[in-house]
């Protein structure tokens, strides 16, 4: 597992390097690389992207609550 | 190219894996059983006489009963003809399914637990590493790439549908929707 600084209660904490911003009206799409092959896509809303100033070549963490992960076999 | 792609379906029935009845047969069914006349039915429906004559006898064929009983004459000299229970019971069975399906279709939820993209999603190919099963949930850590794991908490009653065990290969979604960004500083 990754280090973050904060705490956070998260079971998934990936660091990625953004590959994409595409900007829409109200969200914006982020595709980022996590350890290869692995590539996330990820919808915030755009308020969100504008405030942290996500652009491409960023290094950001990802973060995804255990709950939300839906496994199929 | 303008336009979305839709997913649509054709539903039949079949006896023996021998095709019975599709959406044109029960058309016909529901348009006979509407009017009680094979004549106004095969009119309203714009088809030759001749085309559901053999269509009918083909269908009756494949069931092995009627599914419509004529009258001939009577009054005015017009003549009846009426679907049998047979018929009927078809037309339900068809009906039912395609309702069925229909709601299925437009259940996008549905699809999303299946795995097909009708939102953003990832989907991530990895192998259970660990299963925790509780009392009520059950933890589920998935290797996905070197050095990297999703955990995933899911109940004990889907463990145990999926029949989940240690080096399963297994599919893992997560919707683009779902994730909370941070950026390193």
């Amino acid at each position: 597992m990754i280090k973050v600084n904060k705490m956070i209660s998260a079971r998934n904490k990936f660091i990625g390097k953004v590959k994409s911003v595409e900007l829409q009206d109200l969200i914006g799409k982020i595709k980022i690389n996590v350890t290869a092959p692995i590539k996330i896509t990820c919808v915030i809303t755009r308020e969100a992207v504008e405030e942290l100033k996500i652009k491409k070549g960023d290094e950001v963490k990802v973060f995804v609550k255990a709950t939300e992960v839906i496994i199929l076999k | 190219m303008d336009g979305e792609l839709k997913v649509n379906f054709k539903l039949w029935l079949e006896k023996n894996s021998g095709p019975v009845i599709g959406k044109g047969g029960i058309k016909l069914l529901e348009e006979i059983n509407k009017t009680g006349n094979l004549q106004t039915a095969i009119k309203n429906l714009g088809i030759s006489y001749r085309y559901a004559w053999g269509y009918l006898k083909k269908m009756e064929k494949a069931v092995g009963e009627p599914l419509i009983k004529s009258y001939k004459g009577g009054f005015k000299g017009g003549g009846r003809t009426v679907v049998t229970t047979k018929g009927l019971e078809i037309m339900r069975i068809f009906n039912r399914f395609e309702t069925y399906l229909n709601t299925a279709l437009q259940n996008t939820t549905l699809w999303e637990a299946y795995g097909l993209k009708t939102a953003e999603m990832n989907t991530i190919r990895g192998f259970v590493e660990e299963v925790k099963v509780g009392a009520e949930v059950a933890e589920l850590t998935v290797n996905v790439a070197a050095n990297t794991e999703i955990v995933s908490i899911i109940t004990a009653e889907s463990i145990r549908a999926l029949n989940l065990n240690e080096n399963d290969e297994v599919t893992v979604i997560i919707k683009a929707t779902e994730i909370t960004l941070d950026k390193g500083e």
